[in-house]
């Protein structure tokens, strides 16, 4: 419903106009695709295997590439909402009335207005002017009398608060919005990457930059594992993470899973990614020929191990299954005197290296892959005002369209040996629906006082 | 693993099968104003509907048997089943409140096309996969519930949008057809439609932000499905606004609802086939 064009300066004009809402929401929709077509917030090398270089330096100066956070596309948000709180101010006054003076007089000329009407007469010698009120009452329910002149107004009115729904749905947008902002100016959003058994108090921006961002406590990956399905799907990516703050271990070893995130101090950590460390973690047992007991080490590839009689050993390289043995170790060993030997143990094969007949005799009895866990970093403390204004959002979207503000008038004209009785009905919403309830509504009117007329008369 | 016997998709055959017979039915009530005609349209379509909710039972336990549990709305051949379930739903609804049995020769066709698109787009499969570590969670249910019901009530505004313009053409003409409704029934009825799917796809988008915010940590990132799924409530909520505008009543409204149905089925085909985002999996 249009306002009466009032003389108003052009901005607050422009504004008001429903057409600028529909006009903004489409575009809205328009740009909102080349967004979805072309990929966002790549590297400019990835752009630039695609555009010459003109070309992309002017959609970069557009802001194509990030284009949700381009000047113009928050201009566009902007202006909506101006509009928005516009409209809203300038209609909301004559939704307040209804609810703060419900109209519950009708003058004689005022009844004219309304489309949906029924009137008839009733004798009054058969039916008095308060017996009738009476039984019209007892079939509206809840009623507001006036009488002015003999002339009685009855009036009925049910979902008077249909008439803010509107206003209720803009300001959730707005406490949304607020909710984002809020969110954009005090929170942050970073990764961290995490090698079991290392910890750390620092994680790195997603700014572009990777601006790195000291934390008040500090969080540790005590371990990663990854479960399949029988058919070799990835079931789960799991990390146990602890949060050490002044030496305290305050969570310990926290399962954090995809959709499981760990959350402490307001900043929540989430299973993101995995990257399998290029040596695995391998235990190494050392004997020496003739004696009894061993010495167990844990090492990664390239380490060196000094052992007890000055000789060197790392491990050259690792093969999963080497010639279908199973996992293998290459060792070199560098005596303390004479040449290096290099040879391999097998994780199957714990007593294959006493064969070799060296001094040392290596036992490989675990390898272990190591993984470092990637961890999602954020911090969001507008994120409850943004569900705030959703609850908002769904409860003004149900007053608007699932209530309608129902008024219903009865009118009594004693007149002569006759009551004129005029009915009267509006609905803000759900027209043809309110039609028929007051299609029955007058017709148990008319049942009621005794007056089997004409039918209703039909809008 | 053993292998399990896949009964829900021989039901989902009968229940494609019942949509063919309930469309000729549908089309003979059109052609012969029988009523009897009519009733035995609603019988046939009730019948497949009530097969097509015991196979997503019986593959709902099929999930468990194969050993993967989960609620079957996880892929694009359950979607498919689930989509056409709540376009039969809605309209069964419809003809029940309305007492029209007219939209019924237009909207099940579209029931059925949902239903056969599972055997006719390629890659889709009726195999039960186990459910990557992201959609192991409960918001799926509700998130994709939610959204096919907004969906299905957009597909029967998309229809009855339709119908409005055919008999607006005609209606200037002074010669409006005759077994349709008047176009301000379905004008009304386009409007009824869209407040509700509006609500639900409002919903559909809120638990989804709620979900990315609990797998992801963050409730927005931009990325494709989400923003048509945004883009898609902004040509609705054009929609809404325009019929409170002089000028943009009635037949611009139809051709907004056209338009906010062709943004419904890329958000759901065109961004799962035409761009790749963190929604590829669905």
């Amino acid at each position: 419903m249009e306002n009466k064009k009032t003389k108003k300066n052009p901005v607050a004009r422009f504004f008001c106009s429903l057409k600028l809402t529909i006009t903004l929401l489409i575009l809205l929709a328009v740009v909102s695709i080349f967004g979805t077509v072309i990929p966002q917030r790549l590297a400019d090398s990835q752009y630039l295997k695609h555009y010459s270089e003109g070309l992309f330096h002017f959609l970069n100066f557009l802001g194509i590439f990030d284009l949700y956070h381009a000047w113009w596309f928050r201009l566009l948000l902007v202006l909506l909402i101006v509009n928005l709180i516009f409209c809203s101010l300038e209609r909301f006054p004559r939704a307040w009335r209804f609810i703060k003076s419900p109209r519950k007089w009708l003058g004689p000329d005022e009844i004219k207005q309304f489309p949906m009407k029924d009137s008839f007469e009733v004798s009054s010698k058969s039916l008095s002017a308060d017996k009738a009120e009476e039984l019209i009452t007892s079939v509206l329910k809840r009623v507001e009398r006036s009488e002015k002149d003999g002339r009685i107004v009855l009036f009925h009115e049910s979902g008077k608060i249909s008439r803010l729904g509107v206003y209720i749905t803009h300001l959730s947008v707005i406490i949304i919005i607020l909710g984002a902002l809020i969110g954009s100016i005090f929170g942050f959003e970073g990764f961290v990457s995490l090698l079991e058994g290392t910890s750390t108090n620092v994680i790195y921006l997603r700014d572009g930059l990777n601006t790195p961002k000291k934390l008040d406590f500090t969080i540790r990956c005590d371990n990663f594992e990854i479960s399949l399905y029988p058919n070799g799907m990835v079931k789960e990516y799991t990390s146990y993470l602890s949060v050490i703050k002044d030496r305290k271990v305050i969570i310990d070893k926290q399962k954090v899973e995809v959709n499981h995130p760990l959350m402490y101090e307001g900043i929540r950590f989430y299973q993101a990614s995995y990257e399998k460390q290029r040596s695995p973690l391998m235990t190494i047992g050392v004997m020496v020929r003739g004696s009894v007991g061993e010495k167990v080490y844990k090492i990664v590839g390239g380490a060196k191990v000094r052992l007890k009689d000055g000789a060197v050993f790392s491990v050259v390289q690792y093969n999963p299954d080497l010639q279908g043995f199973g996992p293998a170790v290459q060792i070199m060993e560098q005596p303390p005197k004479g040449e290096a030997k290099t040879f391999w143990i097998f994780l199957n094969y714990p007593k294959f290296d006493m064969k070799r007949g060296g001094e040392h005799i290596f036992v490989l009895k675990n390898v272990e892959e190591l993984y470092s866990t990637g961890l999602q970093v954020t911090k969001d403390p507008g994120v409850w005002v943004v569900w705030l204004g959703c609850l908002v959002m769904v409860g003004g979207l149900v007053v608007t369209f699932f209530i309608s503000h129902k008024r219903v008038w009865v009118i009594l004209e004693p007149e002569g040996k006759k009551i004129k009785v005029n009915i009267v009905g509006s609905s803000n919403r759900n027209l043809i629906g309110f039609e028929n309830d007051f299609k029955r509504l007058s017709e148990s009117i008319r049942a009621k006082l005794g007056k089997k007329g004409p039918k209703p008369a039909k809008v | 693993m053993h292998q399990v016997q896949m009964i829900s998709s021989k039901l989902f055959g009968v229940a494609m099968m019942t949509y063919i017979v309930a469309t000729l039915c549908y089309l003979a009530y059109m052609a012969f104003k029988n009523k009897k005609v009519g009733t035995l349209a609603t019988i046939v379509l009730v019948f497949g509907f009530l097969v097509h909710t015991a196979g997503i039972a019986f593959r709902w336990r099929e999930t468990h048997l194969t050993g993967y549990g989960y609620v079957p709305l996880s892929n694009m051949y359950e979607s498919l089943i689930f989509f056409s379930w709540t376009m039969v739903l809605i309209y069964l609804i419809f003809e029940w409140r309305y007492k029209r049995k007219i939209i019924g020769v237009f909207f099940i066709p579209l029931a059925f096309l949902a239903i056969a698109a599972t055997s006719i787009i390629p890659g889709v499969s009726d195999r039960i996969t186990p459910l990557i570590p992201a959609l192991q969670s409960n918001w799926l249910t509700i998130h994709v519930t939610t959204c096919f019901f907004g969906y299905a009530a957009f597909a029967a505004a998309f229809v009855v949008s339709l119908l409005y313009l055919l008999q607006y053409r005609r209606d200037k003409a002074g010669n409006p057809i005759s077994w349709l409704p008047e176009a301000r029934v379905l004008d009304d009825a386009n409007y009824k439609s869209i407040i509700i799917g509006f609500p639900m796809l409002t919903i559909g988008i809120i638990t989804g932000a709620m979900w990315a915010n609990y797998a992801w940590g963050s409730y927005w990132s931009w990325d494709p499905k989400e923003t048509w799924s945004l883009i898609t409530w902004f040509i609705y909520a054009a929609f809404l606004h325009a019929r409170y505008t002089r000028g943009w009543h009635g037949k611009k409204a139809a051709y907004l609802s056209v338009l906010g149905f062709v943004a419904v089925l890329f958000t759901y085909f065109g961004v799962n086939y035409l761009i790749s985002g963190l929604h590829s999996y669905a």
